[in-house]
């Protein structure tokens, strides 16, 4: 050929002809249609179609059959790809990437959607590996594990395999083990202030034994604790090892901090070892700042609050290990009384815990269900892709058939059409690894209450790796179905002009299917979301018996400002309650240990004077706290007998005031029908103690808890010396930190911290279920969002193809009205069917999610009847919205075109 | 019929003379335009190669390979020869013709076309 350029419309004839007549007929072809092409380039063209249509390809390929090879093999087609993979590969980039920059618009609204597909799932992705996946920075964690006793507590219902152990614990596993451990530690985690830090609670985490050892712990510089000599003794040298984080962030990486001092809860102490970046320790949710020495345990070496974790000795395993600790349990077991529960240890592998074996299993579930949000997230948004692809394609198909004619074959269209929507895919990732960083930045700026979990925000190597496989995975799902549809356009037929016709039908049923698909996952999303938003709703209506709202709190920690427990400590308290009252505008003011609803649990041991216990038995351990007159006014507690505490000043060993809850009476004395005036023992505090007031049961540490009993300590005779200071008025944190401002004034270095109001001091158990209802129906809109623009462009899709159709109805007098609720209801007849598919995967999901819903049941009425109503609404307009622009169709116009 | 195996379908017999007409340079760009040329018959040609394809297997028509030229991209073409069965089914069919047109008398206005 003269001009050395290959004609497309020949390659497509010759990729049609059967290869043992390739060279006859299309050599042929090519001779008449060069010697036209001399006389007229129109007509040899005219002439070429004419041949392309009317070439009889299946006649073509029987009669070579018969020939069976007579006129022998002949060459294979010679176009094809030449080249390698990777370059055939690279040409499919470059043609995808011409193909994106001629639809911009397509472009841009395929890419933000699939950022916001992939980005939501990165961000998950990025806590969960922050907290699950993390390298926890340990010397062979696969022989390290953690110890728990196991909780049977009749007296409180407790159970729990993964109970805290005691002092006496951690040295049988010192002592009792025979060499199982090379190393054994055990620890509990505090709040404390350090001096370069200020008023700022800093995390620390209280060792004994050899917590470093145990974990193989690598210094930046220096070293750990040395057992006997920094540990395991009540009066050692104070000192402490930093966290990498804690050196740089609070001490600007100061080059001489080994060796030097820091306060800590007051104390000096000494610097001698700073941890490696890496280190990250037992929980590799938890962010700890600083160590020291646990000293307190010796002094109650009874209390179960610590956890225990070791090294295992080389040679042995972990069975070996669960049958040492299953024989000192049965050792201590032979000493107990037999009505006290037996003691059982829980061996646990390092590996397989990142914050608490009992709350990895809730974070697990609660990070599942996130995932699945934010998985059916991108679902929705790669069927939406999909179903405008299928648009496009309809659109393209002259492009497909043109492609397919030059001999590309239905693997290279595939290829093709996927390679585009991948590179859609990567770059939707892409920009979503930047949002997904964005978001949670801004996330995590709010004041959360588990500010103490540790999330790395950096994207490193695997959430970039998660998102680009998120980004390719999205690609591909959105990207089959068209593509499949695509490779299937019939060629001759859309050369000859008869596109539309020939598989518009056929698409436009996969794209129904889509949409009905879209509006049912997302309306399980909105199901799912209503459920939680409902449980949290009925959550915050339940009335925890007391009054959360209208006050503003500081903690003052008088023990580590140097103020002596006791008389000192309360004259201070006493100082700040009296200033704060005189604020503007506050009525009432009041101290506490400890709030209903925070956590932590504070228990106390009480004993009837008057009644014989079982053996073994000596009397309860109800949750306490102690508190200032005034305390049960200002909460709003209801006082149902007697009086509030005098706060009148207690002599040495003088009978002590006691206020209880109903509960606590009911339980303690049972036979009588008020308390009051009842005396009990209380160890704690070395005095009796008589019952003053009976105050109404409230709620305590969650919401659906059956009442147990509670006891309250006059503040007067005790020697706490951290207090919540409550003041009711208005003004909310600003009230808090102006408190806080009075209580600095009087000395500069009292510790203030905690400056809130009452209402987030007892969030925490709104925290989940407000989070879940929260981002669940963040997600769920947007899905309703996605779904209904995919409704809309289905029916806009349709009008625009059925243009003539409706022409000619109104023509031929149909009502413009009729025609629109005709087209609407095309579009609402698919939603609906999306919604009874949406509501049993609703439901279904809802049963799924009844163990993290309060107060709400799967079958929730109000939920199952509202949203769907809502979705149908929504997606009533989205199909009405397009459906309006039938009646403007103008019948001549559309007639004339025929 | 008589002459049952030897008789040419219409299309047959044109394209059986247009190899005849060709004169030993019969390959199919040339047949196409004799059959466009003189019988004006406008054949994609995967008609005509499916023809020559039968005409072959009836025998009527041998073929070889011939030489690629530049004019038709270094293709090689298929040269067609008639067999003497051919030139005798030709013969026949013209027969039968002749006999069927003896006598006939068309009316004027259908002769132009």
């Amino acid at each position: 050929m003269p001009r050395g350029r290959r004609n497309w419309l020949l390659r497509w004839i010759e990729s049609r002809t059967p290869v043992s007549l390739r060279d006859y007929v299309v050599g042929d072809l090519e001779e008449a249609f060069n010697a036209r092409r001399e006389r007229s380039r129109l007509g040899a063209w005219r002439w070429l179609v004419a041949q392309a249509v009317r070439f009889e390809a299946g006649e073509l390929r029987g009669a070579a059959e018969r020939l069976d090879g007579r006129w022998g093999r002949g060459r294979p087609a010679r176009m094809r790809t030449g080249g390698g993979g990777v370059e055939m590969i690279w040409r499919d980039v470059k043609y995808a990437l011409r193909r994106l920059v001629r639809s911009p618009v397509f472009t841009v609204v395929a890419v933000l959607s699939l950022a916001l597909g992939t980005g939501a799932n990165t961000a998950i992705f990025t806590l969960f590996k922050s907290v699950f996946l993390a390298d926890p920075g340990i010397d062979r964690p696969d022989r390290v594990v953690q110890i728990y006793r196991d909780l049977d507590d009749p007296r409180t219902g407790n159970s729990s395999r993964h109970w805290s152990i005691s002092w006496v614990d951690y040295r049988r596993m010192v002592e009792e083990t025979d060499g199982a451990f090379s190393h054994a530690t055990a620890y509990r985690p505090m709040q404390g202030r350090t001096e370069p830090t200020g008023d700022a609670v800093v995390t620390s985490l209280w060792v004994s034994g050899d917590y470093f050892g145990t974990l193989g712990a690598a210094f930046l510089q220096g070293r750990g604790f040395t057992p006997g000599v920094e540990t395991d003794v009540e009066d050692g040298p104070d000192v402490v090892v930093l966290d990498h984080a804690y050196w740089v962030d609070a001490m600007g990486a100061d080059p001489d901090a080994l060796g030097s001092t820091i306060r800590v809860n007051g104390e000096p102490h000494t610097v001698v070892g700073i941890l490696s970046p890496e280190f990250r320790g037992v929980s590799t949710g938890i962010h700890f700042e600083i160590y020291v020495p646990d000293r307190g345990a010796f002094a109650s070496p009874g209390s179960d609050n610590l956890v225990g974790a070791a090294r295992l000795a080389e040679g042995v395993s972990i069975p070996r290990v669960e049958q040492t600790m299953a024989a000192i349990a049965a050792r201590v077991n032979e000493t107990r009384p037999a009505n006290l529960s037996r003691r059982a240890y829980t061996v646990v592998p390092q590996d397989d815990v990142s914050i608490h074996p009992e709350f990895d299993g809730f974070a697990t579930a609660f990070s599942l269900i996130l995932f699945g949000v934010v998985g059916t997230v991108l679902l929705i948004t790669c069927t939406n892709l999909a179903s405008f692809q299928l648009a496009r394609t309809a659109d393209r198909q002259r492009e497909f058939a043109v492609r397919r004619a030059i001999g590309a074959d239905t693997g290279q269209m595939l290829r093709q059409l996927l390679i585009e929507s991948t590179m859609l895919g990567v770059a939707g990732s892409a920009l979503g690894v930047w949002l997904a960083l964005a978001g949670l930045r801004a996330l995590l700026s709010i004041d959360l209450p588990l500010d103490i979990v540790r999330v790395d925000l950096t994207p490193d190597a695997l959430v970039l790796t998660f998102s680009l496989l998120v980004g390719i995975a999205a690609g591909l799902l959105f990207g089959l179905l068209p593509a499949i549809a695509a490779s299937r356009v019939p060629v001759a037929a859309t050369l000859r002009g008869e596109s539309g016709k020939t598989s518009g039908g056929g698409s436009q049923r996969i794209r129904g299917a889509l949409v009905v698909g879209q509006v049912a996952l997302s309306l399980a999303l909105l199901i799912a979301a209503g459920l939680f938003s409902r449980s949290l709703l009925v959550a915050l209506d339940v009335d925890p018996g007391f009054d959360r709202y209208g006050v503003s709190t500081i903690i003052v920690d008088a023990g580590t400002s140097g103020y002596e427990a006791g008389e000192p400590t309360r004259r201070l308290l006493a100082d700040i309650q009296r200033q704060v009252e005189e604020l503007p505008g506050v009525q009432q003011v009041a101290l506490t240990s400890r709030v209903p609803l925070e956590l932590g649990i504070w228990r106390t041991h009480v004993r009837r004077p008057d009644v014989e216990y079982p053996e073994g038995v000596d009397g309860v351990y109800p949750e306490y706290a102690i508190v200032s007159p005034g305390y049960f006014d200002l909460m709003g507690m209801r006082m149902i007998e007697g009086i509030d505490f005098t706060g009148l000043p207690l002599a040495d060993s003088a009978e002590m005031e006691l206020v209880v809850d109903s509960v606590f009476a009911r339980e303690v004395w049972p036979e009588v029908r008020s308390p009051l005036g009842r005396v009990v023992e209380m160890d704690g505090y070395g005095r009796t103690a008589r019952v003053i007031g009976v105050i109404a049961t409230h709620k305590n540490r969650t919401l659906g808890e059956e009442p147990e009993g509670y006891a309250y300590v006059p503040l007067a005779a005790s020697s706490q010396q951290t207090m919540r200071v409550l003041a009711r008025g208005p003004g909310g944190s600003g009230l808090a930190t102006r408190m806080r401002d009075l209580a600095k004034a009087s000395d500069p270095d009292l510790y203030v911290h905690t400056v809130q109001t009452l209402e987030d001091a007892t969030d925490t158990v709104f925290f989940l279920p407000r989070l879940a209802a929260v981002l669940l129906s963040l997600f769920g809109v947007l899905a309703l969002f996605i779904a209904s623009l995919g409704l809309w462009g289905l029916v806009r899709y349709s009008i625009a193809r059925r243009e003539k159709e409706i022409g000619i109805r109104l023509s031929l007098g149909a009502k413009p009205a009729a025609v629109v609720r005709a087209m609407t209801a095309s579009g609402t007849r698919l939603a609906l069917i999306g919604s009874g598919i949406g509501v049993i995967l609703g439901v279904a999901v809802g049963l799924g999610l009844e163990p993290y819903l309060f107060g709400v049941r799967a079958f929730d009425p109000i939920t199952l009847i509202v949203l769907p109503g809502f979705l149908m609404g929504v997606a009533a307009l989205a199909a009405w919205l397009p459906a309006r622009h039938a009646a403007e169709v103008d019948p001549m116009v559309t007639l004339r075109t025929e | 019929m008589a002459e049952g195996p030897t008789t040419l379908a219409e299309f047959e017999e044109l394209v059986l003379l247009a190899v005849l007409r060709s004169d030993g340079e019969a390959y199919g760009a040339p047949l196409q335009r004799e059959l466009e040329e003189r019988a004006r018959r406008s054949v994609s040609v995967s008609t005509i190669y499916v023809t020559l394809i039968r005409l072959e297997e009836k025998g009527f028509l041998t073929s070889r390979k011939g030489r690629p030229t530049a004019e038709r991209g270094g293709k090689a073409k298929r040269l067609f020869e008639a067999t003497a069965d051919g030139i005798e089914a030709l013969r026949v069919t013209r027969a039968l013709r002749d006999r069927m047109w003896d006598g006939v008398e068309l009316p004027d206005a259908a002769q132009e076309r």
